[in-house]
């Protein structure tokens, strides 16, 4: 690891004034990618601008029909949250599969999303369900938050505090995860909202999409069995040593009937 | 494994040619290019900052055009050493087709990396170097024709561009067979 400075700041503001004083420096939330790139020197940022101290970006509220996340609030707190688990039970089994038990206590919804890894859960969740990201400047709707491989619609200094997610009618989230490090090989999350139907895929391709195709056909009829000869096109799909384009295609239907049919109970 | 993607750009193929070898183009337009020197009209020298999530890495790369066809086509050979982070090597076919309005361009290319970087982010080069190309070739077409469009259904476009020259040859071949044959 390099050198750098390190800084623990009380209030967002404080937080943005660091940032604002330094090019390089680097918003630390749990550091589940950012220490490790560090380590291996992959990454050299002048400063890190440590989130933990801040208190309003943690815990989690029901708000209505709705239950917003603050950013700093670690997985295994939203996996083992009574209130996620009784309003949206999709959203507390998925935090309940990242990684492992370590990454969940450190790990936090708002450093996943802001990183967007193609192979993060916490993407699949809040495209699916249609959230809303709450920054220090503005609200994002889900769907145009996710842009590209590690690329969203963030600005360079601005922090995500909260994430605010209604309560769907139905969801269920499926992964096929990696063995060794439980990133989704492919993960799809489908929901019925009031809005209709979302089928969220993460892993597959370069961040977290929409299948509509997978929408389309549950919105005729919500069971596995719609999504029967339903095939997905391996086109510009991930393609590394865990999965051919198409492998990875095919786990999209895979994964989708699975979500359906968990949603269905 | 082979990227490819197109483009049409509302301007004429000597003008996207032209752009192609102009090293100034070249710097606006390659991601995270800090600087680039002119070694000869077809080597370069480059600094480019690799920014792909946490990853920052500084490469020092040559560039090179090769296979040079004016103004068809080229092959754009680079390859760069990032320190402690490993070190890469690419190359893309560029081919320009006249077109209506225009002029289409395609390209094909390939990465490999080596080193730190392909042992802890194997599953993330393919992306990486797919999104990095995008970017150079969509800074490129944008940078000449502000409403270009990446034409997204990117097969294998096989001779298109030429057939359609041979075409309109042949159908003027047989006018003037026609002319020759009614003066005659």
């Amino acid at each position: 690891m390099y050198e750098f400075q390190y800084h623990r700041p009380a209030s967002i503001d404080e937080a943005k004034k660091i940032l604002a004083d330094n090019d390089e420096a680097i918003i630390l939330a749990g550091g589940m990618t950012m220490l490790p790139t560090m380590k291996l020197r992959l990454a050299r940022p002048s400063d890190l601008v440590d989130l933990s101290a801040i208190d309003s970006l943690r815990g989690i509220r029901k708000d209505g029909k709705t239950i917003e996340i603050g950013a700093m609030t670690p997985h295994a707190d939203v996996a083992g949250s009574s209130v996620v688990q009784s309003e949206i039970p999709a959203l507390a089994d998925l935090a309940g599969m990242i990684g492992d038990a370590q990454v969940r206590n450190r790990g936090t919804i708002g450093g996943s999303l802001s990183n967007s890894d193609p192979a993060a859960d916490y993407p699949a969740a809040v495209l699916g369900l249609n959230a809303v990201i709450k920054t220090d400047t503005r609200e994002i709707a889900a769907d145009d938050f996710f842009k590209d491989l590690f690329e969203t619609a963030l600005g360079p200094n601005e922090i995500i505090q909260a994430v605010r997610f209604p309560k769907p009618k139905r969801a269920a989230y499926a992964k096929f995860p990696n063995p060794a490090s439980r990133y989704a090989v492919v993960g799809v999350m489908i929901a019925e909202t009031t809005d209709g139907i979302r089928a969220a895929v993460t892993g597959a391709g370069p961040c977290a999409f929409r299948a509509t195709e997978i929408e389309a056909a549950l919105a005729k009829d919500f069971s596995a069995t719609a999504l029967d000869g339903l095939t997905f096109d391996a086109g510009d799909l991930n393609d590394d040593l865990h999965a051919s384009p198409e492998y990875r295609a095919h786990l999209v239907i895979v994964m989708a009937k699975r979500a359906v049919a968990a949603a269905s109970v | 494994m082979k990227i490819k993607g197109e483009y049409q750009i509302a301007s004429s193929r000597e003008k996207v040619w032209a752009a192609l070898i102009d090293p100034e183009v070249l710097k606006e337009c390659i991601p995270g290019c800090e600087s680039l020197e002119k070694i000869s009209d077809t080597e370069f020298a480059a600094k480019v900052i690799a920014a792909i999530g946490p990853v920052r890495a500084k490469f020092d790369t040559s560039l090179t055009l090769e296979n040079m066809q004016p103004p068809e086509s080229y092959t754009l050979v680079g390859s760069g050493k990032g320190g402690a982070a490993g070190f890469g090597s690419g190359s893309a076919d560029v081919r320009l087709y006249e077109i209506d309005g225009g002029t289409q361009l395609t390209y094909s290319a390939e990465f490999k990396v080596g080193g730190k970087l392909a042992q802890v982010g194997s599953r993330l080069v393919l992306g990486a170097t797919r999104k990095m190309a995008k970017e150079f070739f969509g800074n490129f077409s944008r940078r000449l024709d502000p409403h270009a469009q990446r034409i997204e259904t990117a097969e294998e476009k096989g001779e298109g561009g030429i057939s359609k020259t041979w075409l309109a040859v042949a159908a003027a071949v047989v006018v003037l067979l026609i002319w020759w044959f009614l003066l005659s």
